[in-house]
């Protein structure tokens, strides 16, 4: 099957369809798609370009199959080309002097269900959820406390910066 | 007054449903995150609020410390702002019991 298509249109397709299915992945897990075309590869042939509907169709692992470049096609960007990968590394704390928590209590604080104050009327879901937020965007939530002292909630995230043009700081 | 008791009582009904559902779409891998660029200063002021109407209401101390002073690139981050929201506001629920000095701390472990 041969058919002839605008390159630009391809990726623009393929990007926006990749776009669609990786709604699922983890947050702060940096994906790119780059494409590379090497005009003076001799591994590219019409024969072997294949039409954009059977791409599209094609699971994402039978693609390097059908894919005409080699590894040594592929040249990495060039360095202002590159997204810097900076990420701010914060740490959030939540810190009280309240009643605080025994310590052969602390390990169970993050299972679902589990009130180990008996102090509130809630069902005891939230830190457990909270954990697991946490733990779904890529960082850690510990507490430490002592018994009539206070105890102290934190957790860290390494949330990726944007670069926002100061004409558009007002929007945000 | 009763307003306010009916609007406490429909914040805690909103919350509880909001964490069964994230709960239950976490054991089943069905868990959506709506990312997007917001201001971090913005949002940490928006739970300060949060807290201190939980803290007046609890005639307890709140203080916030933002130990982040960024350059103005630094503001702006790229993340789930209402899942980041309820892991705060999650953390502060289990307060229940009023403790007389609450801090909310925000500090940069580092730069990547």
């Amino acid at each position: 099957m041969l058919s002839s298509f605008a390159t630009p249109e391809l990726c623009k397709s393929m990007s926006s369809s990749s776009a669609t299915t990786v709604r699922w992945i983890r947050p702060h897990s940096r994906f790119y798609i780059y494409f590379y075309f090497s005009p003076a590869s001799p591994h590219v042939k019409v024969e072997e370009i294949h039409p954009v509907s059977l791409i599209r169709q094609t699971p994402a692992s039978k693609i390097s199959g059908l894919f005409p470049f080699k590894a040594k096609d592929f040249v990495p960007p060039a360095k202002h080309m590159r997204r810097p990968p900076y990420a701010a590394k914060l740490r959030f704390e939540v810190i009280d002097t309240g009643v605080g928590i025994a310590p052969q209590f602390l390990t169970e604080v993050f299972e679902p269900f589990s009130q180990p104050l008996r102090l509130k009327e809630g069902p005891g879901l939230g830190l457990c959820v909270s954990q697991r937020l946490t733990q779904g965007l890529g960082g850690r939530i510990s507490v430490d406390s002592k018994l009539n002292e206070g105890s102290r909630f934190w957790f860290d995230l390494d949330l990726p910066l944007a670069y926002v043009h100061p004409s558009f700081h007002d929007f945000f | 007054m009763f307003v306010n008791t009916i609007l406490t009582c429909g914040d805690t009904i909103k919350a509880l449903v909001s964490n069964i559902l994230d709960l239950s779409r976490m054991e089943t891998d069905m868990l959506e995150w709506n990312c997007q660029t917001f201001n971090l200063i913005a949002l940490v002021e928006e739970i300060a609020g949060s807290f201190a109407l939980f803290a007046h209401n609890k005639n307890i101390y709140l203080q916030v410390n933002m130990t982040i002073e960024p350059p103005f690139r630094w503001q702006f981050v790229y993340s789930d702002k209402i899942r980041l929201k309820k892991i705060l506001t999650n953390v502060r629920m289990e307060h229940t019991h009023p403790p007389p000095f609450f801090v909310l701390l925000l500090k940069p472990s580092g730069f990547n």
